[in-house]
């Protein structure tokens, strides 16, 4: 599904990546997790295409970024700072990032614009929006395109419970109409609840890829996270 | 969504969205209606004092300015700027297609601004019954702006295909305004080399003692200017076909090949600025997120809040650029006036008791015709709020402020002034005028900063937002400019009522020295009363 060779990155002396590697399944919900300045951020802008990495390749469905637009269709991402036209509504938004992806399934829309509790704001310009607002339209953006891959940062900051709830839900659904996802967060209580498998990375290195129930067992990702930080140390 | 070009309306309505603070809505409002009637104005006293032809050139001429002017001033934070890259990089779409939809809405606007001035010429040419004319106008006009935007921006671009070469933003940036600048100044050699003659025979003709004079001198004007733009290679047929008062293939033909030209130019900009767009992109977004600025351990209350005041214009690149063009403009414009007057250019008498006061207003109107002044609490962005809940003091802050748009604007004056006594003008009342201005222009960087305190403009994306396109920097120049210029008009008032001009220069600069330290009272006591009171 998602392959990883060799990723490497260097910002001046700085070596962030240093030679990543990963392979995800499809079905799979991956807890990318890792320290402040571990290089997820850097991992995320070289999988979507934002950054162009200095070594190694990244494929999905055996697609390279050298088929750039077949390969970014692929994916959908949701950066953790969601920058926006303001003055253009979300609903407009969608429609738009809906067509270039050549997805003419509108049909859920409405739902997912109802289940998200948006009805009201979604026509409003993007400007007005607050932070939780900007990724519940994102979210919408991504269930209604609905790719074989939904690549997300920090995507419950900002949300409210009841949107939690709907994320945790739509996100089960699309598991298993067999779409993957690709999680980077901090918050290691959800992605123990969330996610089938979790990578930690450290130091721009993939240190562990497991079954989740396989790393905690019976302690929480936390506690193993911390562990794990301390011993690779 | 109906629009057929959503990404194109997008950003037309991203680039010029209208302020939310309705009196700032009104200011534009009365601004723009003010400029609309000053052009309608000029273009009545052309249509009644020259010909036919030579009112089609004069339109021709003051549009294509028009559209240059606007792209230059607003295309870097257009075209060029990259706030969405964030959103779009990840999306499947060509860069490619984002360029060409930024393109065209930087297009669109400034022609079409250009094209509501030209209103009242197509009526006045319509009612003249000349409908050659009227259609010549509708179709060449927009043609020849676009032609000119286009011809700017393919410039630009070639800048910002090498962007990721440029060791700072501020280099990119003042390569940019350098590449507008030769675009000016080429173009002003150009039209000298051609001109020379009639520019001689204009300054001879040329007689200003009563109405009827006057309106002689600009027929005069009128004339030369077209009887010798015609002589220029190429332009000048290209003007003969326009202002013709038959159709001919040789219009049409001029027509289709600008067409070809900008079509050309277009296309090439999009590749230029597309081959690089994600490495210039991504610089970009990631220079503004990885600012340095030192902390220097200051003891003094006021270092620290000066220190403070560094830091917001190192935040962003573009506010450095504009603290250093406020550094630059005034001695670079005052160089050119100088050495064009001495070269014998402009034809000025340097022995007038009059010239060196002309000077120096000149410079402090340069000096307040800045971004800085009116915007140092906008300019804040994010960090304003800090500002708010931090125990900070509100009055040191202003102060602090103050200091640094005065400190830009007293450098910028005393060079000035340096340029001014290099080429031999310096003498005791120019040396008191340099202080006049110095105080003057302190009295407005006082006055400028007191509407954005209280309405800062904070919520910017695009750090041009917060000082370019701020309509607080309108605002402050409504309000403190008339109170700078009815202190001049009082030193030619008193010189016209045949006061010396030492003696007349010592009373203004006594006036300015009091009115500096009344308007530092009268603030500290004032504005900052109801925070020191609660």
């Amino acid at each position: 599904m998602l392959t990883i060779n060799n990723l490497k990155k260097r910002y001046g002396s700085k070596e962030v990546l240093q030679g990543v590697e990963l392979q995800i399944e499809k079905g799979e919900i991956l807890g990318f997790v890792g320290s402040n300045g571990a290089g997820k951020t850097t991992t995320l802008n070289s999988i979507t295409g934002i950054l162009e990495p200095d070594e190694g390749m990244v494929t999905i469905n055996g697609i390279s970024k050298l088929n750039r637009l077949i390969y970014k269709k692929q994916f959908f991402y949701i950066p953790d700072t969601i920058n926006v036209f303001k003055n253009i509504s979300g609903y407009d938004w969608i429609h738009f990032v809906l067509k270039l992806y050549d997805n003419k399934q509108t049909g859920k829309l409405n739902e997912f614009v109802r289940n998200f509790d948006m009805d009201e704001t979604i026509h409003n310009p993007m400007g007005s929006y607050s932070y939780g607002m900007m990724h519940k339209m994102s979210l919408i953006a991504a269930f209604t395109i609905n790719p074989p891959i939904i690549i997300m940062d920090e995507p419950l900051n900002g949300l409210d419970p009841t949107a939690v709830l709907m994320f945790k839900l739509l996100l089960k659904a699309y598991v298993e109409e067999g779409g993957t996802v690709f999680f980077s967060t901090h918050l290691l209580d959800i992605a123990e609840k969330i996610c089938s498998t979790v990578a930690i990375l450290k130091d721009g290195k993939i240190v562990l890829h497991e079954d989740i129930n396989n790393v905690i067992g019976e302690r929480t990702l936390e506690s193993f996270f911390i562990e794990k930080q301390a011993n690779e140390a | 969504m109906k629009h057929k070009f959503p990404l194109t309306k997008f950003f037309i309505s991203s680039f010029y969205s209208r302020p939310k603070q309705t009196m700032l809505q009104v200011v534009l409002i009365i601004a723009f209606i003010y400029l609309y009637i000053q052009l309608t104005a000029a273009n009545v006293a052309i249509y009644f004092l020259g010909d036919i032809q030579e009112y089609m050139l004069y339109n021709l001429v003051i549009s294509n300015i028009l559209v240059f002017s606007l792209n230059s001033y607003l295309s870097i934070s257009t075209v060029f700027h990259y706030h969405e890259f964030d959103m779009m990089a990840s999306l499947p779409i060509k860069p490619e297609r984002i360029v060409a939809s930024k393109v065209c809405s930087s297009l669109i606007v400034p022609i079409c601004i250009s094209i509501v001035t030209q209103i009242p010429t197509l009526l006045f040419i319509v009612i003249s019954m000349e409908f050659v004319e009227a259609v010549k106008l509708l179709l060449f006009l927009p043609i020849s702006n676009l032609f000119t935007t286009l011809l700017l921006l393919f410039i630009l671009s070639v800048i910002n295909r090498f962007r990721h070469r440029f060791v700072s933003n501020v280099v990119y940036l003042f390569s940019n305004i350098l590449a507008v600048s030769l675009v000016m100044i080429a173009f002003a050699v150009f039209i000298k080399q051609n001109l020379r003659e009639g520019m001689g025979l204009l300054f001879s003709e040329i007689e200003l003692s009563s109405i009827s004079e006057l309106k002689g001198s600009i027929s005069i004007l009128l004339n030369l200017m077209y009887e010798t733009n015609l002589h220029l290679p190429f332009i000048g047929t290209m003007i003969r076909e326009f202002t013709s008062s038959s159709f001919s293939w040789m219009f049409f033909f001029f027509i289709g090949l600008l067409i070809i030209i900008s079509s050309l130019l277009f296309f090439l900009i999009t590749k230029n600025i597309a081959i690089n767009y994600f490495i210039n992109g991504h610089i970009e977004i990631s220079q503004t997120s990885r600012k340095k600025s030192r902390m220097y351990n200051i003891k003094s209350e006021w270092g620290y809040y000066l220190q403070r005041e560094l830091w917001v214009i190192q935040s962003e690149a573009y506010f450095k650029m504009q603290i250093v063009l406020g550094l630059l403009f005034p001695p670079v414009i005052s160089f050119i006036l100088l050495i064009t007057i001495q070269t014998g250019w402009l034809l000025l008498d340097t022995e007038s008791v009059y010239f060196e006061k002309y000077f120096a207003y000149t410079l402090l109107l340069l000096s307040c015709m800045n971004n800085n002044s009116g915007t140092p609490y906008s300019r804040e962005g994010k960090y304003f709020y800090l500002s708010n809940y931090l125990p900070f003091n509100a009055r040191t802050i202003f102060f602090s402020k103050v200091i640094v748009a005065s400190a830009t604007s007293m450098i910028a004056i005393i060079t000035s002034f340096l340029v001014y006594s290099l080429l031999g003008y310096m003498n005791m009342d120019s040396f008191m005028m340099m202080l006049i201005v110095l105080f003057l222009v302190t009295c407005y960087n006082l006055l400028a900063p007191i509407y954005d305190k209280k309405n800062p403009s904070t919520e910017w994306g695009n750090p041009s937002e917060a000082v370019k396109s701020n309509p607080n920097v309108l605002v402050s120049l409504c309000y403190g400019v008339p109170v700078i210029i009815l202190i001049v008009l009082i030193h030619f008032v008193i010189l016209l009522l045949g006061i010396s001009s030492f003696w007349s220069t010592v009373l203004i600069l006594m006036l300015s020295v009091f009115f500096t330290f009344a308007l530092i009272h009268w603030l500290s006591k004032t504005l900052f009363q109801s925070r020191i009171a609660s």
